[in-house]
């Protein structure tokens, strides 16, 4: 396996509530490789979202919050780093993308201002200099006449304008890691596709890692190399995009891919998932699934599963303990 | 930006004429005959037609109507019907010392209400909030004659630094801005409390908006982000309460400026009032007007200004 460009270990994020500490994410550990595209799936509020926010070290100045763990980048592990030093490599080598780029947008300033400011904390540039290659970057994201809607601003784009306006604007200093998170879901179908297909062309020409955050499987299956699947802060299941979609064993993954509608299906074996995500303050303290789980056993009540692979087989893991032990029964 | 303008500049004639139509009607329906009301109850039949008659009170309603907006809108407001004089002449000879004072005291509550506000919602429930959530709830809650009086006591009686009278030499500057720190301080303190507190709500909501992690996530230093990406988006309530405040604050002035004994139209005011000054006051009300319709104009083009949104609604 090459070298990962990022490699988040054992991070734990956790929010103070009236009673203690609660961890958002948990013991979450990904690799990401140059030129790949991971998908982070799950629920909304599964900490698909902290767990990027994390990495970029958003969550450090965000009051009641706590990330331990390692986020490590060319030999630095950036939860070491203070925020002076952070704030070099963010909007530098790690960028992001947020879900709603109406009000990602400063309101109030030109896009080409907005475009070019990394540029101009990252590389020194001059306004002039910053204006010239926002220019650039706007052609990049394919938004037509580019040098003229520099100076407009966000509430005359459309929508996808927009997201592509995040997007160049991620894209000004040529990261080595782009987080983008839920890019598409405030889109428009049509729309969602032109940027996914866009953000995918982008990536394989600019050979980047993608961390493209999403809650639709249908994304997924378009644009993903590899696939973590989120529960209740945790990554429950991690594989390559075919092997997850042929064959998924975790029943969380299996319960997600059987709740995408298909055309060819009747609607009545359209299955939603039983249950709710508990709330923070109230996670079951052996599986988090297990509430929600059809394969539940006893152990499954008892004893918190790791996140294991199949010995001998291919890497897919899954934290579910009656998938792992049937796996290495078989196996045996 | 210049249609933008042309387009509130349009709109400001008919609310001035809107307004003044107020003031006519307000002063035909107020109850009483203003002739005899100048003259007094003993004065005779014949003197009450003569005044009527120069007054123009016998003229058909409309054609009153249209004498006053025209004479209004043109600037001639009358004679004062104590001294005789131009009402505007009047007026002209006291407006520099109320707008001396005016400014003052908003300069003053922007300079100090601003940095106040921001440094609060930055510093959000930290020694600084605490401070300056204190001090501007005790800003608003001291009448403006209190804190004049307070001022008085102390900087110009017990430490006699500054006049208790405050009426200044128009034509010497430095005169001018002595005679003018205790009154634009009684004012202006308000203003602080008023400025600091909306500043901080406003500055609150716009760190705690979207665009603002994004710039935190291109790596922005903490400075870009306060001051460009979030007091840029918070200018325009700050614009709102300093506009409206400012119609307060030439309210206020009447106050102060019988506190301060000054010239003033707030002492003009007052003085048409005791003396039933009729032509006087309804001039006033008309400079006033003026004022208020230009204040709210100057407001519009400074959101127009600060949001690139404004313009296009």
């Amino acid at each position: 396996m090459p070298e990962p460009v990022i490699s988040i270990r054992n991070l734990n994020t956790a929010f103070k509530l009236r009673s203690g500490w609660f961890p958002a994410v948990r013991d979450v550990s990904l690799d990401v490789e140059r030129n790949e595209t991971l998908c982070l799936v799950g629920e909304s509020g599964c900490g698909k979202s902290i767990t990027a926010m994390s990495a970029m070290g958003l969550m450090r100045t965000v009051k009641g919050c706590r990330v331990t763990g390692e986020v490590w980048f060319e030999d630095l592990d950036l939860t070491t780093l203070d925020e002076r030093a952070m704030r070099t490599i963010r909007g530098n080598r790690l960028a992001m993308i947020f879900q709603e780029p109406m009000t990602s947008l400063n309101p109030v300033l030109p896009i080409g201002q907005q475009v070019g400011e990394p540029l101009m904390f990252h590389r020194g540039m001059t306004r002039h200099e910053a204006d010239e290659e926002a220019v650039r970057l706007l052609e990049l994201v394919k938004i037509p006449d580019a040098r003229r809607r520099l100076n407009q601003y966000p509430h005359q784009f459309s929508g996808g304008m927009r997201q592509r306006v995040m997007i160049a604007m991620a894209l000004a200093c040529g990261p080595d890691v782009l987080f983008a998170d839920e890019p598409t879901t405030a889109l428009d179908v049509t729309i969602q596709s032109q940027v996914l297909a866009l953000l995918n062309e982008i990536r394989e020409e600019h050979a980047f890692a993608l961390v493209l955050i999403t809650h639709d499987m249908g994304v997924v299956a378009t644009i993903a190399d590899r696939v973590a699947v989120m529960y209740a802060g945790e990554i429950v299941e991690l594989a390559k995009t075919s092997d997850l979609f042929k064959s998924p064993r975790h029943p969380y993954t299996e319960a997600l891919l059987r709740a995408i509608p298909r055309s060819d299906q009747d609607s009545k074996d359209l299955r939603a998932i039983e249950g709710q995500v508990p709330p923070i303050y109230d996670m079951p303290p052996a599986c988090r699934f297990a509430p929600r789980c059809h394969l539940r056993e006893e152990i499954c009540g008892q004893d918190h599963p790791e996140l294991l692979t199949r010995r001998g087989g291919k890497a897919h893991e899954a934290r579910c303990h009656v998938r792992n032990r049937i796996s290495r029964r078989s196996a045996a | 930006m210049l249609r933008y303008t042309l387009k509130r500049l349009g709109s400001t004639l008919p609310t001035l004429i809107a307004v003044l139509t107020v003031i006519f009607v307000i002063i035909r329906i107020a109850p009483g005959d203003p002739a005899i009301a100048i003259l007094g109850d003993n004065a005779s039949q014949q003197a009450i037609d003569a005044l009527r008659e120069r007054l123009g009170l016998n003229e058909p309603l409309l054609e009153q109507y249209w004498y006053f907006l025209s004479d209004a809108l043109t600037g001639n407001l009358g004679n004062s019907l104590v001294s005789g004089r131009s009402v505007l002449h009047e007026v002209l000879e006291v407006l520099p010392h109320t707008l001396d004072l005016t400014v003052a005291a908003i300069v003053i509550g922007v300079i100090l209400g601003i940095p106040v506000g921001i440094l609060a919602a930055v510093y959000r429930n930290g020694p600084v909030d605490y401070v300056a959530r204190i001090g501007s709830l005790l800003g608003l809650s001291f009448p403006s004659f209190y804190t004049a009086i307070l001022l008085i006591l102390a900087f110009a009686i017990h430490f006699p630094w500054f006049p208790v009278i405050s009426n200044a030499n128009l034509s010497d500057p430095g005169d001018r801005l002595y005679n003018l720190v205790l009154p634009a301080l009684s004012l202006g303190l308000i203003m602080v409390a008023y400025v600091a507190r909306t500043t901080r709500a406003s500055m609150i909501e716009a760190l705690g908006a979207d665009y603002i992690r994004t710039a935190r996530a291109k790596g922005a230093p903490a400075f870009v982000i306060v001051a460009r990406h979030g007091f840029r988006n918070a200018i325009i309530p700050i614009i709102t309460i300093i506009g409206l405040y400012l119609g307060l604050l030439i309210g206020n002035s009447v106050i102060i400026e019988i506190v301060f004994n000054r010239p003033g139209l707030g002492k003009l005011i007052v003085g048409a009032l005791e003396q039933r000054d009729y032509t006087m006051l309804q001039g006033l009300m008309v400079i006033y007007a003026f004022f208020i319709v230009l204040t709210n104009l100057v407001t519009d083009l400074a959101y127009g200004m600060s949001d690139p949104r404004v313009k296009y609604q």
